[in-house]
């Protein structure tokens, strides 16, 4: 392979050992086994090239600027609206990666989750004056 | 009677010169509004013009619709018009609902238990920690 996978302290690393050792217990309910597939499929396709097409991966700029070194974004899966995405970088030595989240959080996939999806207010209404000053 | 502007700032007026005084204003005030359209005033807020409302004030809200409705079998109400999908509904102990239109967060943008999470890794990464590599061998299908 072409590079090690490592997972970010203490969560990524956290759920991977509990993903992992349940998987091998055969205690992934369906929703975590389905997951977890996705998941060793992606890591498998950026342990050989994190640029490969189905991951899709990018920079996230934003993410960048804010911790000062370059963070990317993977897709797990194609084809979906609001896929499973992991975001990584390159370290600590090299041919490292280290996969540093995922989203959505395994939390939100719980049941009940849905109670706890979050709402934003409604954006301020523009007034003209500010339109004209944005043209 | 002729009355001097300290005199009324100051209270050395008895009782009859001020109800004279009051008087004159109130004729003069009446007359200035009859003849000029000038009108006082003493809202302390006069360059605040009713026809040119700032962007600072609040609109007031209006009543747009006002009905009567009955909850079905499964206690349900319907919205008539809403113009939005979404809303935050907080149940009050009088019995009354609050309901404030939301829109969906975007499905960009990353939620903030990822985001502590990321957060937390970043932190340990940039010390240089993270897990020992993991191995897929055991989970790739052949």
């Amino acid at each position: 392979m072409a590079f090690n996978i490592r997972m970010g302290l203490p969560e990524m690393e956290a759920l991977w050992n509990n993903l992992s050792i349940r998987k091998q217990q055969g205690h992934l309910d369906k929703d975590e086994e389905k997951f977890f597939k996705k998941l060793v499929k992606s890591l498998g396709y950026l342990a050989e090239n994190p640029r490969h097409n189905s991951l899709a991966s990018h920079e996230i700029d934003d993410l960048t600027r804010k911790y000062g070194f370059k963070i990317f974004q993977s897709y797990l899966e194609n084809n979906t609206p609001s896929a499973g995405r992991m975001f990584w970088a390159y370290g600590p030595d090299k041919r490292d990666i280290t996969v540093l989240a995922i989203e959505p959080h395994p939390e939100d996939q719980k049941r009940g989750a849905y109670q706890r999806i979050k709402l934003s207010a409604l954006p301020s209404v523009k007034t003209r004056s500010e339109e004209k000053r944005e043209r | 009677m002729q009355l001097r502007a300290l005199d009324v700032f100051f209270g050395f007026l008895n009782e009859t010169e001020f109800k004279h005084m009051r008087f004159c204003l109130q004729t003069v005030s009446f007359y200035m509004v009859l003849r000029i359209g000038f009108t006082f005033d003493n809202s302390g807020k006069s360059h605040h013009s009713e026809v040119m409302p700032t962007l600072t004030q609040k609109q007031p809200l209006t009543v747009v619709e006002d009905y009567d409705v009955a909850a079905d079998a499964k206690k349900r109400i319907s919205l008539r018009n809403a113009k939005t999908k979404y809303f935050h509904v907080q149940a009050l102990s009088n019995g009354s609902f609050y309901l404030e239109p939301r829109v969906l967060v975007s499905p960009q943008a990353i939620s903030a238990r990822s985001l502590k999470m990321l957060d937390k890794s970043v932190a340990n990464l940039k010390k240089g920690l993270a897990s020992a590599p993991i191995d897929l061998s055991a989970f790739v299908e052949a």
